[in-house]
């Protein structure tokens, strides 16, 4: 399992166990963190699992792909470390990890 | 007058539009009485519902339906198990099948659609579903499972077997199709396990049998479903497009211009009449809606072609607008943790295609008048589709 916080933009936050191998969005779906949703189920087509990395993390993860580039590029909210969750998928490395959940876009 | 709402009979398909306004308006959680089932026809409603995979489930009520449903639960798929043991079952597949991966499938797709399409140009008409979009679809995913072209033709006959419910004995039928997918893909692992490994399909359901993933019957499952859902869905939704485009020639219009906006129109084209029309869940507790209680083990059908078109969401939804900004927000391919894992794919599928035609026919004329429906619950979209260059 891997520790990663949800943090609103309120500092509600939930600390959550993601099983390694599951994305970041599908670990918040499955514990009903707020403001993240997976509409499309992962397959980078809506936005609604947007999450934003702290600078601490952002080196760990990498870089976005090309597609999920493109969608980041669309949304209205976004911000330089911006990324899809069901994009991250958790491995041991990221225990402790801490990413925002992001107001929706007015 | 109370609505009636009935997919399963033909008269439905005359105006399944007007149906799903009265239903929205009046009825919101429309108890159908024909169906003993409820249904939601609102967008937010719908939404919600496939969020709300613990209440809407797909596992409580899965392969309920009397013999032909033991069957299915003997051979059980994605759709008939709710998380976490569907998480862990998606995974398998979700990282083939991602749009990244997709673009190196384009130019192989543009090849396919060609060599159907080419010999096609020296007829005078052509039956668009028949001779093209009953073909590209299952050639497809046959590319990706693994399997040999040759084997389509079984497939696909298989596949329409259970799902024309314009038969006379619908459950015998759908009986002996999924037993005759059950052999052949029975005798197809022996045969695959003896060629090399390779990135298909079927060689990721095999290793994750092998590691304990996937039941033996799971992994026979997986691949029906996958030779299910990769023909049936896609080749209607070539016909219900190129339907909308034929209504809306100045639509096609800026197609046949800016063929950049064909990604757009796709995606308006499943907003306004996608040929997933409807799915259902079964409910895990009592659940109260626009002051209707709905009960513990209910069927509830989640209509997403009324959703899709719901103006509490969608401004002027009977406007095709194929420059619409849609951000992935209709629910033509479901949504939430059962969203069509195939999506890529069939939005991959459709914009080549959409392509193709245009550039071969930018003014093409369509027979809708003697055009053949399919008869599904399910699936909106035609069998027989005459195309003619103008």
């Amino acid at each position: 399992m891997v520790k990663v916080t949800y943090r609103q933009d309120n500092g509600d936050e939930q600390i959550l166990d993601v099983r390694e191998g599951d994305s970041l969005m599908s670990g918040a779906v499955f514990n009903g963190v707020a403001g993240i949703e997976g509409l499309c189920g992962g397959s980078i087509a809506c936005g609604t699992c947007h999450i934003v990395i702290l600078d601490a993390w952002s080196a760990l993860l990498g870089e976005p792909g090309a597609s999920e580039l493109e969608l980041l590029e669309a949304l209205g909210n976004r911000q330089p470390a911006s990324r899809l969750g069901c994009q991250i998928f958790a491995r041991p490395e990221m225990d402790g990890l801490t990413v925002r959940v992001p107001s929706p876009e007015a | 007058m109370t609505v009636h709402y009935n997919p399963f009979e033909r008269e439905f398909y005359l105006d399944p539009r007007s149906v799903y306004r009265r239903l929205r308006d009046e009825e919101p959680v429309h108890w159908a009485q024909a169906c003993n089932m409820w249904a939601l026809s609102r967008y937010e409603d719908v939404r919600g519902a496939l969020q709300n995979w613990r209440v809407f489930s797909n596992e409580v009520g899965a392969g309920s339906s009397g013999p032909v449903g033991e069957l299915f639960k003997e051979y059980p798929h994605l759709l008939m198990f709710d998380p976490p043991r569907h998480t862990d079952l998606r995974k398998v597949l979700a990282s083939l099948i991602t749009p990244d991966r997709m673009l190196s499938l384009k130019d192989a797709t543009h090849a396919r659609v060609r060599d159907l399409l080419n010999p096609l140009m020296d007829v005078e008409s052509f039956d668009l579903t028949q001779d093209f979009a009953e073909h590209l679809p299952p050639m497809i995913i046959a590319d990706l499972l693994g399997v040999p072209s040759e084997h389509v033709p079984l497939l696909m006959r298989a596949v329409d077997k259970l799902a024309d419910h314009n038969q006379p004995d619908i459950m015998t039928a759908t009986k002996e199709a999924i037993y005759e997918l059950r052999d052949f893909y029975v005798g197809f692992f022996k045969e695959r396990r003896k060629r090399a490994p390779a990135d298909d399909i079927v060689w990721h359901l095999l290793e994750a049998s092998d590691a304990g993933l996937l039941s033996e019957n799971e992994t026979i499952g997986f691949a029906i479903l996958v030779t299910i859902a990769g023909g049936e869905t896609t080749t209607k939704m070539i016909g219900n497009t190129a339907k909308l485009l034929l209504q809306h020639p100045d639509q096609r219009r800026i197609l046949v211009e800016a063929p950049n906006l064909i990604k757009s129109a796709v995606e308006e084209s499943l907003r306004y009449d996608g040929s997933t029309q409807m799915l259902t869940r079964t409910l895990t507790e009592d659940f109260t809606l626009h002051e209707t209680t709905m009960r513990a083990g209910d069927t509830v059908a989640l209509i997403f072609n009324a959703a899709n078109n719901d103006e509490r969401k969608f401004k002027d939804p009977d406007v095709y607008d194929v420059t619409r900004n849609l951000m992935g927000q209709h629910l033509a391919f479901g949504g939430g943790v059962h969203a069509c894992i195939g999506a890529p794919l069939a939005r991959l599928e459709l914009i080549v295609a959409f392509q193709e035609l245009l550039e071969r026919w930018p003014e093409f004329g369509l027979d809708i008048e003697n055009a053949e429906r399919h008869f599904n619950p399910y699936v909106s979209g035609f069998r027989r589709l005459r195309l003619t260059a103008h």
